[in-house]
């Protein structure tokens, strides 16, 4: 009898031998040009992939049969785990995440052989060639270093599993890492195109009109992916904030730096043949950074928070980053004197100027997060001294890289092409100029008048000042924004005589790259408003006895009590809370928080928000003394966070209008079942440009955004087999943190 | 036509008249930049060494002796069971933390995480006072591990809360 585990294995090895010798058949095929080699690699590429899609489905099956046998599954699920989590354990843990990765990477490639299957003829073959190159290195770490389909020897097959970290069992935490390899993983098939260009030394244009098509891929699945991330940090873990430089942080933002920029820089080789080598070498950083950054992650090299998997994997890693960028730069260097570009710069004050210092903006962000991330370990290596760089130093560098980046984007897009006369710029700049400063005392005395002073915040000098510049600045590229659309909308009212509204969707419809595009920079520049009122957040740890009151910004905070419920798995504590403002009633507040008995070291906060678009009020409950029933909380009042949120949907509804496809691709996918394989697309698309506002607000409205969500995690009567295994707890003896003196010595640990 | 000497006509010294206004060498413009580049980078680099924070785990830092007073570090240990100091619902909490044998004591006035524990790894950033009595700004506990590689198995249990990551 085949079992989950044999086949499993046998569709890995199966896989990378295919993909071993495919790659060995598309290199002939690039060489030759013979039409069977080509057909060959074709079919060796659709195997492959499907010998990997099935290692999927077996892992996928085994999980949600529970078949204990297999380790992973074990590890990482349980009988008690709803479907949705049970989906998600496929990702929980190392093993099944580089599957996960795999899989993508090969779905990636089959959609790209099928895709191109009639064009890019000299290219294809050397695609293929990359793609399977680089799932051969991903199945040999799978098939020698982290095997999901490893199993038990017979004695020590478990009788149920051990589950998912009840901290991990939201939604958002479900959906954040297969958004984020997703991302990694489709980076594989646009740095295929620039190795194919570079291997056939065809330096035109070509590999850039295929690569531009791919390489919003990535970069949305990234955004997606640090958004939630981002998320999940600030409503479930209870620091108040959303990034912390934190190097697993850093790993997932070098490539959406470096692919930002290429997105860019991509244009303006399309418009004007420059900026060749630029973008070769953006396409390789792009590509080196999601595996370095996987390295850095999986190797446990650097003291994160995130620590994760153990060293065996990590070496691989390093093995597969050392070959790739040693490919990569010797193709880079071979190729160097023909990638010369085609024209050359007229002036500095012109578009493709402002676009190269986006590039080398990007580019300095980017090695100042690298430098700060590795420089620990260097110094390590270097000196034996571990040192460790923090979050203020990351802020003083970045902050002001940020606000120049997000200047170079208004200026970036009203400048002209080619060189910028004074007749020009005047027609240009003015009014964006002049509307900026007329508006900018105005917003920013509204709010501090309206709502900042009576805050009482006192920021200092040189926060504020970074604060009052970076809105100025989003002033600025919101007026630069709004000039070129209007100045665009009314050429088109006065050549076809349309209305407003029907010429701004025909922008639109027309232009679809250039106008998603600015809605994209305008999520940017939310975002930025969000970092600007990070500089007037406070923060307060404080205690209270049951009535007191605490005056925070200005809030008063009043504390009435808590709420206990022990129950046989889990204790259940709610905090109740109201705040008042001027003497009246704003909201009541439920901070609470679970302690499961199974695993009472990993207790769960729901954390109380209440958002509005000014500022958040934000409450965790900390500890408490379940006899006097005073409590420890942490509270913050943070101005502006929701816009981080907002500016993330603009981002990705932006995305999906530069996505949209034209008719021209719909053509590609043929001949196809048509309609439905089109709304297919169309709609998995749409889907999942919605999702992280989706996921939001589904927590915010439901069971799981509120303390209900933790009656769901151990599953109602199924907790028998469990039972056995739980040390049972008399009541009295409620377990928190802090009350181990208390109950003795003589637990068991 | 042939009679005209048609000078801008001809097709080297055309060339040598558009070539003529290109200035050899580097453009001014470029060496500003590179400059600016350069001090940025070294200004950034020098920020950097002076931010730095010593890290030591819990042996190393109490063998740095005096040493240690006024410094700001960060230190990693293991939290000594039974050296917690608290009230329950007040915040502010002294412990002690270890590695190999010798600990440190550090103490903490704001909210810890929830997954703080007897028996747990943190790391703990701050200030060092004369009583070597690490006055910490800054409490972080490791991350419970979704890639851990420990699976259960049909063993007895060793004293410990089943889910707990098994700690020496």
């Amino acid at each position: 009898m085949i079992d989950n585990q044999d086949l499993g294995t046998f569709a890995l090895y199966y896989a990378l031998v295919v993909c071993l010798i495919g790659t060995a058949i598309s290199v002939v095929a690039g060489k030759t040009g013979s039409q069977r080699f080509v057909h060959a690699s074709r079919f060796a590429s659709y195997t492959g992939a499907g010998a990997i899609f099935v290692a999927g489905a077996v892992l996928m099956h085994a999980i949600l049969t529970h078949d204990f046998s297999i380790q992973y599954v074990a590890s990482f699920s349980d009988h008690t785990m709803p479907l949705f989590y049970l989906i998600g354990s496929f990702w929980g843990g190392q093993a099944g995440s580089l599957l996960f990765w795999t899989s993508v990477v090969a779905a990636s490639m089959v959609s790209c052989v099928y895709i191109y299957r009639r064009s890019y003829q000299d290219f294809m073959p050397w695609v293929s060639a990359v793609c399977m190159a680089v799932l051969s290195g991903l199945l040999l770490i799978l098939v020698f270093g982290s095997n999901p389909f490893e199993g038990f020897s017979i004695i020590n097959d478990p009788t149920t599993g051990k589950g998912l970290n009840p901290l991990l069992q939201t939604p958002k935490m479900v959906m954040h890492p297969p958004s984020l390899l997703a991302g990694l993983a489709t980076m594989t098939i646009p740095y295929a195109f620039a190795m194919a260009a570079l291997i056939t030394g065809n330096m035109s244009n070509a590999w850039v009109k295929a690569a531009r098509k791919w390489i919003l891929i990535p970069w949305l699945f990234l955004s997606i992916g640090n958004m939630l991330g981002g998320m999940w940090a600030y409503e479930e873990l209870g620091w108040g904030g959303y990034w912390a430089w934190d190097p697993v942080e850093n790993a997932a933002f070098f490539p959406w730096l470096m692919t930002s920029a290429l997105i860019h820089s991509i244009m303006i080789q399309e418009r004007r043949g420059m900026l060749k080598r630029w973008n070769i070498g953006l396409m390789i950083a792009s590509f080196v950074l999601t595996i370095f950054g996987t390295y850095i992650t999986r190797s446990g090299l650097i003291e994160s928070v995130h620590t994760f998997a153990q060293s065996e994997i990590g070496d691989y890693f390093l093995a597969l980053l050392l070959t790739v960028l040693a490919v990569s730069v010797s193709l880079f260097l071979w190729r160097w004197r023909d990638l010369k570009s085609d024209q050359r710069l007229d002036s500095p004050a012109s578009r493709e100027s402002a676009f190269i210092f986006n590039n080398w903006l990007l580019v300095v962000m980017t090695l100042v997060v690298l430098f700060g991330t590795m420089w620990p370990k260097i110094k390590e290596g270097l000196f034996g001294q571990e040192v460790a760089i923090g979050p203020p130093w990351f802020n003083r560098w970045m902050v002001p890289l940020g606000i120049l980046l997000l200047l170079l984007m208004g200026i970036g897009t009203i400048i002209p092409w080619r060189r910028t006369t004074m007749a020009a710029f005047k027609r240009q700049f003015v009014i964006p100029i002049l509307a900026t400063a007329a508006i900018s005392p105005v917003l920013l005395g509204a709010y501090w008048y309206g709502r900042g002073a009576a805050l009482g915040v006192t920021p200092t000098p040189l926060e504020s000042a970074y604060a009052i510049i970076t809105v100025v600045c989003c002033i600025f590229a919101i007026t630069t924004m709004i000039a070129d659309v209007w100045r665009a909308m009314s050429a088109r009212m006065r050549k076809h005589g349309e209305g407003a509204f029907e010429s701004l969707s025909r922008l639109f419809i027309k232009q679809r790259r250039r106008y998603g595009g600015y809605v994209v920079h305008l999520g940017i520049v939310c975002s930025f408003i969000a970092f600007a009122g990070n500089a007037l957040k406070i923060e307060q740890d404080i205690s209270l006895d049951p009535g007191e009151s605490y005056q925070i910004g200005d809030y008063t905070i009043t504390y009435e009590g808590l709420t206990l419920e022990n129950e046989a798995d889990k204790d259940i504590i709610i905090g109740k809370m109201t705040a008042m403002r001027n003497g009246e009633h704003v909201y009541d507040l439920r901070p609470g928080k679970a302690v499961f008995h199974s695993s009472p070291n990993m207790p769960t906060s729901e954390i109380d928000i209440k958002t509005t678009p000014l500022e958040d009020l934000y409450v965790a409950l900390v500890n408490h003394d379940p006899r006097t029933q005073a409590a420890a909380f942490k509270i913050f009042v943070a101005p502006f966070t929701w816009w981080f949120w907002l500016g993330g949907t603009i981002l990705l509804l932006g995305t999906l209008i530069c996505m949209w496809p034209t008719r021209y691709g719909i053509e590609a996918l043929k001949p196809t079942p048509g309609v439905f394989v089109r709304a297919t697309a169309f709609g998995a698309l749409a889907v999942l440009c919605v999702t992280p506002l989706a996921v939001l607000t589904y927590e915010s409205n439901s069971e799981w955004g509120s303390a209900k969500r933790f009656e769901r995690l151990i599953g109602d009567g199924d907790g028998d087999e469990n039972k056995n295994k739980l040390e049972q707890t008399p009541r009295d003896k409620v377990r928190t943190d802090q009350n181990r003196e208390a109950s003795g010595a003589a637990e068991a640990s | 036509m042939a009679t005209h000497h048609d000078v801008d006509l001809d097709i080297e010294s055309l060339e040598e008249t558009l070539g003529a206004d290109e200035p050899s060498g580097l453009h001014p413009g470029w060496i500003v930049a590179i400059l600016a580049m350069a001090c940025f980078i070294a200004f950034m680099l020098l920020d950097a060494f002076e931010s730095e924070t010593y890290f030591y785990e819990a042996d190393v830092a109490v063998a740095q002796g005096p040493d240690l007073i006024g410094q700001t570090v960060r230190v990693k240990g293991i939290v000594e069971p039974g050296s917690v100091v608290g009230e329950d619902g007040k915040l502010g909490r002294s412990f002690r933390i270890a590695e190999k044998g010798k600990s440190i004591k550090v103490h903490y006035g704001k909210a810890l995480p929830d997954t703080f524990e007897e028996g747990i790894e943190i790391v703990a950033q701050g200030e060092v006072d004369d009583d070597y009595v690490l006055q910490a700004d800054e409490v972080v506990v490791k991350c419970p591990s979704r890639y851990e590689g420990d699976a259960p198995t049909g063993a007895p249990k060793k004293q410990g809360k089943e889910g707990a990551p098994v700690v020496r």
